[in-house]
């Protein structure tokens, strides 16, 4: 049985929110750990057992700061879902703040990369 | 801030000292500066001790956010593969100096003499291409996708090339037949 998901935000990792019910991920805040490995394996595990209970996703995100390291292991987490659920019940949304390019362009290049499409919207400043 | 403790360090430290030096004759400042050996938890204080200190400069926030992003990416450089003295020490270094039009930020770390090499042609490859072609070595590593055991994944110099859009100047130090001291130095531009 898949359990909800809970991460709590680190000085140099993101909040982390899978809601079984509703199928969702969520990530909120910076994403630069040293080890990207150590923490998005129990992620990519979780969406994993997720896959085997439900048909369909619902990943958002906001990063504010996003290390390369962690721009890779969040694609292989985008991969790893897109292999797991059928195309048309995925639903991706990459969030950055108004006026952040360098994040607006992660979510593009992630579009170009993967099959799903991705909605990139612009958010407020917090 | 750390004590050199042997010659590796002594030989190091005078790099340190000397970019010190240089640049507080061109009208520009110290705004950061480490010697010694990093933590995990001192790269995060670094980063967001020097973020804090741009802000109240009145750095505007996307020159800040790069900024940001080139030290994490520099730093972690260093913790994952920065070479060892015969203490084990894995001493490094860093200096930001600030003047009214840019920043310059110089990463200092042992490297093994083995493969310098190998991170000339890198850097020499990103130097030599346009952000076009660096963004397409980007996407192209970012789509091979491999991070190794210790969690680098090999866009580093590439990363801080593409947020810094200046080359990358570096330099190797000779120590001894083993191990070199290796720097590289970004400019950052404040407008």
């Amino acid at each position: 049985m898949t359990e909800n998901l809970t991460i709590k935000e680190g000085k140099n990792t993101p909040k982390v929110t899978g809601n079984k019910n509703l199928s969702e991920l969520i990530f909120k805040g910076n994403s630069y750990p040293e080890n990207v490995l150590q923490f998005y394996t129990p992620i990519l595990n979780w969406v994993e057992s997720l896959s085997s209970e439900k048909t369909e996703i619902k990943v958002e995100c906001q990063f504010y700061y996003i290390a390369s390291s962690s721009v890779i292991a969040f694609l292989k987490l985008l991969q790893k879902i897109e292999s797991s659920f059928n195309k048309e019940n995925i639903s991706f949304t990459w969030k950055y703040e108004e006026g952040d390019d360098d994040i607006k362009k992660i979510g593009q290049d992630y579009s170009t990369i993967l099959d799903t499409p991705i909605k990139i919207i612009e958010v407020e400043e917090s | 801030m750390g004590k050199p403790t042997n010659k590796v360090a002594e030989i190091c430290n005078l790099k340190f000292q000397d970019f010190k030096k240089i640049h507080s004759i061109d009208e520009s400042d110290i705004f950061v500066s480490y010697f010694g050996e990093l933590s995990q938890e001192m790269v995060n204080d670094i980063s967001i001790e020097t973020e804090e200190k741009m802000i109240n400069s009145g750095d505007k926030k996307v020159v800040v956010k790069k900024a940001f992003n080139i030290l994490v990416e520099g730093l972690q450089n260093i913790r994952l593969h920065g070479g060892r003295d015969s203490n084990n020490v894995q001493t490094s270094c860093l200096v930001i100096v600030q003047n009214k039009q840019n920043y310059k930020i110089l990463f200092g770390n042992l490297i093994s003499n083995k493969i310098i090499k190998l991170i000339t042609s890198k850097i020499d490859l990103i130097n030599s291409s346009n952000l076009d072609q660096i963004k397409e070595m980007y996407v192209t590593t970012l789509t091979n996708g491999i991070i190794s055991k210790k969690g680098g994944a090999g866009l580093g110099f590439i990363t801080m090339a593409m947020k810094s859009k200046n080359n990358l100047d570096f330099n190797f130090e000779a120590i001894d037949s083993e191990i070199s001291c290796f720097s590289v130095e970004l400019t950052l531009n404040r407008a």
